[in-house]
């Protein structure tokens, strides 16, 4: 990606500390999912794929972690 | 990216020219150094077209290759460049940065027709620089569009000339917007930001549909779809609420134009008051065109006098008049004498009491005296005639003797100080006249239907904007009463906790990127406008001709860069600054886009100091070459004039890494003063400075410049 990506990321990383905390550390694999989604993007633009699909993979593996780490944070 | 080498080959001119960029971030200067028609635009577009492709080129129609090549031969043209390019990435919840070594070689092979020309298509080859040797590239195209997308190419390659698309008047207000919103999306990554918050509402949707399609809850159903239908609402009116604050924004500042010409127009005067004048002046001109008639005609009329002949001949009456007196006092006029002595003979007796009888020596002496007479007599008439009428004339002459001249002089008079008032009146009528035309033209009466018009519908707007707001505010707060309910109800359904979960993080990820295109659109955009008002009030400030014209250089929400006069007037920078404030408002535009970005990017420019003064030159030169951040990229390319570089050295002692002359060899023996070692016209390069010259790039205006010979 052209655009600076540490100041892209820096941004994303300060909006992600506002989202809920669904897990201890949702907001840190809330920031990786979207750098993930990002770079899914980026590739897109130079080898276009089917990228629905691939973000809804992201959010269902996000997703996963979710309910495992509210699983896991109930056990303790 | 920062460029490290270039190698051109037939690119115009530039038959075989090969050199290196400065990498040295204190000293990011490169300077071209080049004359007019030295190959300065031929490299920017070689390098434009090494990078973009033909799409890029000002016009793909012109030959690229050199325009003596001869018909029928190929041309093989060819850029080969090497470059770095940064990178920041996060791998494995780490932030990590590098830099990759690119060698990019683009060719075409160009074939001179009679009147036109073939070009294959462009081979491009990219490759990846490494320990290990080049690796070759699949999708070089796509990957260089990444690298540099074509979006920001105005703003690191600009001819200083003609490329201001962003301020330019040869560009529309919505274009120039435009260039300069791509702009600062790609810089800024907004685009594909928006990307992907366009992807993750269809990923929501999609979880969303699945909840209700797997539910048996019919609440559950009824809420779900519910919160979808709210949501797509409290989209839309924040969608309406943008836009009506884009065209509040637009319309207040179109009636803040039109109001500003309207009041000129008004200075100008009302349209009825300027026409009621014109009509007195008209009146005042018509009664002085028939005084000046009459006076026309008595000056005709003097000319044709009978005092215009006792002007021209009343000396000379005078004189004659003297004669005839004389000729009086003798008795020769007026003819008394015949009479007299026709009676003597006639008594046979004279007055003195001689004889004058038959024979006598008297009577024949009288009789031939009257014989004398008689022959002089139609000479006396006349003498006697003129006598008489002369006398009584050139006495009335004498008393009234500058008549004629007096009456000339008068008139003469007259007429000069009615034509210097009628001059007056014609002035007067035709600075009225413009007044008029300058209302007719731009039509007062269609600006004040136009302010009107824009009034209206930014009230409209104003009313739209509110309205977006309220349906906005309730929308949202629907969709966090729908949101909680659904998630109520999800919960009850265990089998619904994974869809849940799905629809919450794509949520989630949804307004972080909500949130982020927010926060750098308005506050990145803020920082660009204050950084670029900071940059242009330092350029400007050193300009003594402008200094303290200018309050602020903002760039408005609409991405309309717009000025600000000491006196709080609102100028359009494409029509209203002057050229070097047109330049230094891009180059400030341009360079606190790219610090605020923290882009790194070659700034390529050429002749960047047209029209600006010494002391701004330097000034300029400093602000864009400046590097107090020591940013280790920052790379500047500069194609300049001898003139251009005039009395800048000190700086370009400072702050340029690398120099380079171009020489036409065409020039010589014109302009350059040794003949070019080559048989045909190309652009000669040499290692000669901002200071130094050599037999290459020697020309005879170079004393001008006080340049040393190497």
């Amino acid at each position: 990606m052209f655009a600076e990506e540490g100041q892209l990321l820096e941004v994303l990383k300060r909006q992600c500390s506002n989202a809920p905390l669904r897990y201890r550390k949702y907001q840190r694999d809330l920031l990786d999912a979207l750098a993930q989604i990002l770079m899914i993007e980026r590739v897109n633009r130079t080898a276009p794929s089917n990228v629905v699909q691939q973000i809804e993979g992201k959010c269902e593996a996000l997703a996963e972690l979710v309910l495992r780490g509210n699983a896991a944070e109930t056990k303790e | 990216m920062r460029l490290l080498s270039a190698h051109v080959k037939n690119v115009k001119l530039l038959r075989d020219i090969a050199f290196e960029f400065s990498t040295d971030s204190k000293r990011p200067l490169t300077v071209i150094r080049a004359e007019n028609a030295s190959g300065k635009t031929s490299l920017l577009t070689a390098l434009t077209w090494a990078l973009y492709g033909t799409k890029a080129l000002e016009d793909p129609a012109i030959r690229l290759g050199p325009a003596y090549w001869p018909i029928g031969r190929p041309c093989l043209i060819s850029v080969d460049m090497q470059f770095d390019h940064h990178f920041t990435s996060r791998l494995s919840g780490r932030l990590t940065s590098g830099e990759k070594r690119f060698r990019l070689i683009r060719s075409v092979t160009e074939t001179p027709r009679e009147k036109t020309f073939d070009r294959s298509a462009d081979h491009v080859e990219l490759f990846k620089m490494s320990e290990r040797g080049a690796e070759s590239l699949d999708s070089p195209e796509l990957i260089l569009d990444d690298l540099l997308p074509k979006e920001v190419r105005d703003i690191f390659f600009t001819n200083g000339d003609a490329a201001m698309v962003f301020i330019s008047m040869r560009a529309g207000r919505t274009s120039k917007r435009d260039q300069v919103k791509d702009a600062i999306r790609a810089l800024l990554g907004i685009g594909i930001l928006e990307v992907s918050e366009d992807h993750l509402t269809r990923v929501k949707s999609r979880f969303a549909k699945h909840i209700a399609e797997q539910s048996s809850n019919a609440d559950l159903v009824k809420f779900a779809k519910a919160l979808e239908e709210v949501e797509q609402r409290a989209k839309h009116a924040a969608e309406e609420r943008k836009n009506a604050d884009r065209q509040i924004e637009t319309l207040s500042r179109a009636c803040e134009t039109l109001e500003r010409k309207l009041q000129e127009m008004l200075r100008a005067g009302d349209y009825e008051q300027l026409a009621e004048e014109r009509r007195k002046l008209f009146l005042s001109r018509d009664r002085m065109t028939k005084i000046a008639d009459d006076l026309a005609e008595q000056h005709r009329e003097l000319f044709g006098s009978e005092s215009l002949s006792w002007y021209l001949i009343g000396d000379q009456c005078v004189l004659a008049l003297r004669e005839l007196e004389k000729l009086h006092k003798r008795g020769i006029i007026p003819k008394t004498a015949v009479p007299v002595l026709r009676e003597r003979l006639d008594m046979g007796k004279c007055i003195c009491g001689a004889d004058l009888g038959g024979g006598t020596p008297g009577r024949l002496a009288v009789e031939t005296l009257l014989r004398e007479q008689k022959d002089a007599d139609s000479d006396r008439e006349t003498l006697t005639r003129l006598y008489f009428g002369l006398k009584s004339e050139v006495d009335d002459w004498t008393e009234r003797e500058n008549t004629w001249a007096n009456e000339l002089m008068r008139c003469g008079s007259n007429r000069v100080a009615l034509l210097k008032q009628d001059e007056e009146l014609a002035r007067e009528m035709e600075s009225l006249d413009r007044k008029i035309d300058q209302i007719k033209s731009s039509g007062i009466e269609d600006l004040r239907r136009d302010f009107e018009a824009k009034r209206r519908a930014l009230s409209v707007q104003q009313d739209q904007r509110n309205k977006a707001m309220i349906d906005e505010r309730v929308a949202t707060e629907r969709v966090k009463e729908l949101s909680a309910r659904v998630q109520e109800l999800r919960l009850l359904d265990s089998k619904l906790r994974t869809l849940g979960a799905r629809v919450d993080v794509s949520q989630d990820l949804l307004n972080v990127v909500k949130e982020t295109i927010e926060e750098l659109q308005q506050v990145a955009l803020k920082k660009v406008a204050s950084r670029m008002n900071e940059l242009f009030l330092a350029m400007v400030g050193a300009d003594p001709d402008q200094r303290g014209l200018y309050r602020r250089a903002t760039i408005a929400h609409n991405y309309e860069i717009v000025v600000e006069t000491a006196d709080a007037r609102t100028l359009d920078p494409d029509l209203e600054l002057n050229g070097a404030a047109q330049r230094m408002l891009t180059f400030a535009f341009i360079w606190a886009l790219t610090e605020v970005s923290g882009v790194r990017a070659p700034r390529i420019i050429d002749t960047p100091l047209g029209m600006m003064s010494g002391s701004v030159k330097g000034r300029v030169l400093e602000l864009i070459s400046a590097n107090e951040e020591g940013n280790r990229e920052l790379q500047v390319v500069l194609f300049l004039t001898r003139s251009e570089i005039a009395q800048t050295e000190a700086v370009l002692d400072r702050r340029a890494g690398k120099v380079v002359t171009f020489s036409n060899s065409d020039h010589y023996p014109v302009d350059l003063v040794n003949k070019p070692l080559v048989e045909e016209p190309q652009i000669l390069m040499c290692g000669c400075d901002h200071r130094r010259t050599c037999e290459v790039c020697q020309r005879r205006s170079d004393d001008l410049f006080g340049l040393a010979t190497r």
